[in-house]
């Protein structure tokens, strides 16, 4: 079957036609409301101190959240509080409570794009985690203590939060490699990248950042060793017979495998 | 047989559903879809990017049952897609207050595309696998939960991860048919997985009283791995050979947590606490060249090459012990402001020991095989204490303001030795003692001026500086000179963003945002001068807009320009590395009649980072465009009953690949919900 690419001159044409007749159309004949996600529909801002009734545990430690920035006292401030990110409340609280009648940002992350534009961008690259499957409360924590889960002064390390999926990259290894002390974001970035395996840098780069050492009129030193060569022609330092063991090696010093 | 036995098992998952209460409500939704792809061009590339099989999938989407009553939820949830193998089942029964039960089981699968590189002076490239890649993961759980009297929770929690099936893997393999050029790595390699996990969890809690928390968890953690990396070299040459290295490792983790925290007066609270860690693995694996996928160790396979490296037979064992204490405290010393601190202490200790059999192949024209006995030890402990102070200031009529300083320091030292069995040579034996000092300030001012207005700053410094000290190297002038070679190493980071959240008028909602970060990593190796060996900056403009003239339309809009760049000294070896690109959406919504709603969605992304200098290097950075765009029109037929039909157009155009992964797909979707 030959499939024409889109869109064609004809298929604007005809869609276009069609979309305007149908707006000019039902311009005159409806009056409904059509409603935009996220949205609760007929809901308005009551307040987060209503939630406090029945999510006490949640809102109790909700201070000590990177969120809590965002809330200033005062009533007329009261959307930045809980429903800045559940929607507006008063359907839910008049109801006792419900599911349907409050968003819930751990299924959609469509709310926290609302203000982390710039991650919206990144979720939409080529290379991403599964969408629906893995959402920014996998990784975050919007309620208690810092957003970013471990690392600094919290109790887990940063990279408890990636071996929970990754457990392969866990080790220890007999010879590691020294840039998972620092972070699996040294060399990944998890929320979407233009490479392969959400990498910062699909060639040679992404290992030179700290292994570039001296270039001489003849050649590029690592580890006292001329690579010129196999960069030229392998294009990363990873690839099949070269450093393979980029998260650390139980058999090779130089992490070749 | 089978039909039955879930027939009455979704029966008695749903019972209680069906119990009769004067007060409970009953609420749910099913829903059943079909859709499937009419696809010109590579189907791989349409699956990793879509994320759904091509030949299409049908079934129940979701089935989701909700009773509420005032002290008890019962909450029911299935999907059953098997064209896509996306499979819940989960259910959670509640008594408010008493206790609880958690249950279910998932499946999902992620797709991914096995290419491999193309060389683009002579459009060489490879298939010598189904591209056609895809990951299976797998959850069960249960978990039982039951409030004592006095609100103290005890929960019980078992979940089994599990994942399996082929991956795709950047570790190309090398091929000399690129004519004169030489070699090139560009022919695909791929994993194969079969990881599963077991966890088990107990946790005491207490957290209904204002002035006391505390909480305590035990973790046990089981997994093994039988993993598998497959990689061809030289394919169609007289040297094509199969690679194949194996992780057959698994470990028990075992895990220790308590937290306590207690309000000692108005203006102070305090948190302690600690965690243990134990970690024991048994390490097993090969790499094994051969003639086939997955080959049995042979020393006198055909086409073997000089510096075939690998091993066989590695055993092992790799330990880890680690003690975390912390310590916060959150002071009001005034209204409207607040002071936290936090600290936090690390011990840890880790020793690994691997043995194997190394396998090389000396030189031609024998190409015999070279065996050796090898071990590899490693050992290293290191503690660590890091604080942290933030202040927060609100008492300013809309205006927030936070400020965070946070300083970490480490210490440790690390023994590594690898001994040939048969002759007692250490080949390396190094010790070194290295230290980290980590320093991050940042800062959060938050401006409302009106009701609707926003204005948010957020900057941070970051500063990491390594040491490291080699006390005893014997490899000084080898080739294994890692990661002793290294003295010091220094990153550091400057983070800037400016978000603007502004509704100028009834109906529209704009937000602006400007991120920027500027990196820096300074390295200095034995011997050598102090290099800037990395240099990276972002500016990131990112902009959305919602606007709802009228009620029976709603337009949407999202643009991400991004300016990335990551420059070494290295072009001359390395191509730069842009990752500059531009992402556009736009959702529309529009009542069109009484009962039918039209939404349309158009999405493009745009990286032309492309640069051909394949006469010297792999061509890498991307090129890309894709583009999609959906039609749905969602007729609601009754209160309850919903249909919805939506055409969709996606397209790829791949440069990089030259083509090969570019595709055009129509996508026909159809699904029934009806609300109950």
């Amino acid at each position: 079957m030959k499939i024409r690419p889109f869109p064609s001159r004809s298929a604007l044409v005809f869609g276009g036609t069609a979309a305007w007749g149908l707006l000019l159309v039902s311009c005159v004949l409806v009056n409904r409301t059509v409603l935009m996600p996220p949205s609760i529909p007929g809901a308005t801002f009551v307040g987060s101190k209503d939630c406090t009734q029945c999510h006490a545990d949640i809102t109790r430690a909700f201070d000590s959240a990177t969120h809590a920035k965002l809330m200033t006292p005062g009533d007329s401030r009261k959307e930045m509080g809980c429903e800045a990110c559940h929607g507006p409340g008063s359907v839910h609280s008049k109801a006792g409570g419900g599911i349907d009648n409050i968003l819930n940002p751990a299924r959609n992350p469509d709310t926290c794009y609302q203000c982390h534009t710039d991650k919206r961008g990144e979720f939409a690259l080529p290379h991403t985690h599964p969408a629906g499957h893995v959402t920014c409360t996998d990784c975050h924590d919007p309620h208690r203590g810092d957003a970013i889960l471990g690392g600094g002064t919290r109790m887990a390390a940063a990279n408890e939060t990636c071996l929970k999926c990754h457990e392969a990259q866990r080790g220890p290894y007999v010879f590691e490699h020294e840039a998972l002390r620092d972070n699996c974001t040294a060399c990944h970035n998890p929320h979407g990248s233009v490479n392969a395996k959400l990498l910062k840098a699909r060639n040679a780069t992404l290992c030179l950042q700290c292994h570039f050492q001296q270039q001489t009129a003849t050649g590029l030193f690592i580890g006292g060793r001329d690579h010129s060569s196999y960069l030229v022609q392998r294009g990363t330092c990873w690839s099949a017979g070269c450093h393979e063991a980029v998260h650390g090696s139980h058999v090779s010093s130089s992490l070749r495998f | 047989m089978n039909c039955l036995r879930l027939l009455l098992l979704r029966a008695a998952l749903l019972a209680p559903a069906l119990l009769p209460a004067q007060t409970a409500t009953v609420s749910g939704t099913l829903s059943a879809g079909i859709g499937g792809a009419l696809l010109k061009g590579d189907r791989p590339a349409f699956q990793e990017l879509v994320q759904q099989r091509k030949t299409g999938a049908g079934g129940i989407e979701e089935l989701r049952v909700t009773r509420e009553a005032p002290d008890s939820l019962f909450r029911f949830d299935a999907t059953l897609v098997p064209g896509d193998d996306r499979y819940r089942l989960a259910l959670r029964q509640e008594r408010t207050g008493r206790f609880y039960v958690d249950a279910g089981v998932e499946r999902f699968r992620v797709w991914y595309d096995g290419s491999g590189g193309v060389f683009l002076p002579l459009g060489t490239s490879f298939v010598v696998f189904n591209e056609e890649l895809s990951l299976t993961r797998r959850k069960v759980w249960a978990e039982v939960g039951a409030w004592t009297p006095d609100q103290t929770l005890f929960a019980f929690r078992w979940e089994r991860r599990m994942r399996d099936g082929t991956k795709s893997s950047t570790h190309w393999g090398d091929s000399n048919l690129v004519g004169t050029f030489g070699t090139r790595s560009i022919v695909p390699s791929f994993y194969e997985l079969d990881e599963a996990t077991d966890d088990y969890s107990l946790t005491v809690r207490q957290d209904a009283r204002d002035d006391v928390r505390w909480g305590a968890r035990l973790r046990y953690t089981e997994t093994s791995l039988h993993n598998r990396r497959h990689e061809r070299r030289r394919p169609f040459e007289t040297a094509d050979r199969s690679v194949t290295q194996k992780d057959e490792s698994s470990n028990d983790l075992f895990t220790a947590t308590a937290s306590y925290e207690r309000r000692l007066s108005e203006q102070l609270t305090v948190t302690a606490g600690a965690l243990r860690t134990t970690f024991d693995g048994i390490l097993a694996g090969s790499r094994i060249y051969g003639q086939t996928l997955d080959p049995v160790y042979d020393p006198a396979y055909l086409r073997r090459q000089q510096r075939d490296e690998g091993y066989t037979g590695l055993h092992g064992t790799a330990d880890l012990r680690q003690t975390v204490l912390t310590a916060n405290a959150v002071y009001l010393p005034a209204p409207h402001w607040s002071v936290r601190t936090s600290l936090r202490f690390e011990n840890t200790h880790q020793a690994t020991l691997a043995e194997f059999v190394e396998t090389n192949i000396g030189a031609g024209p024998a190409f015999a095989a070279i065996l050796e006995d090898v071990e590899g030890e490693h050992r290293k402990t290191w503690d660590e204490f890091g604080g942290a102070v933030e202040v927060r200031h609100t008492g300013r009529p809309g205006w927030i303001h936070s400020a965070k300083a946070e300083w970490i320091r480490g210490e440790g030292n690390h023994e590594e030795q690898r001994l040939l069995h048969h002759t007692g040579q250490l080949t390396i034996d190094r010790e070194m003692e290295y230290a980290r000092s980590s320093q991050r300030c940042a800062f959060t001012s938050t401006w409302f001026p009106r009701p609707g207005v926003t204005l948010a700053i957020q900057g941070y410094y970051k500063a990491n500086v390594n040491d490291y000290d080699a006390r005893r190297d014997n490899t000084v002038s080898a080739s294994d000179r890692y990661p002793a070679f290294i003295t010091d190493q220094d990153f550091e980071t400057y983070d800037l963003n400016v978000r603007l959240t502004w509704r100028p008028r009834p109906g529209l909602n704009l937000v602006t945002r400007y991120d920027h970060q500027q990196s820096r990593i300074r390295s200095q190796d034995a011997g050598l001068e102090p290099v800037n060996s990395a240099r990276g900056r972002a500016h990131v403009l990112s902009q959305s807009a919602t606007w709802s003239p009228a009620g029976r339309l709603y337009v949407t809009g999202n643009l991400n320009l991004t300016y990335d760049t990551l420059r070494t000294p290295t072009l001359q070896f390395a191509q730069y590395q842009d990752n500059n690109y531009v992402n556009a959406s736009l959702a529309c919504g529009y009542a069109a009649g009484k009962v039918d709603d039209l939404y349309l969605d158009w999405s493009w992304f745009r990286a032309d980072n492309f640069i051909d200098r394949s006469a010297t290097l792999i061509p890498f950075g991307v090129g890309q465009k894709t583009n999609q765009a959906s039609l749905t029109w969602m007729r609601k037929q009754t209160a309850h009953l919903i249909y919805t039909f939506k055409y969709g157009y996606v397209g790829n155009r791949d440069e990089t690949w030259a083509g090969l992964n570019d595709f055009d797909a129509h996508v026909l979707y159809a699904r029934v919900q009806y609300r109950f």
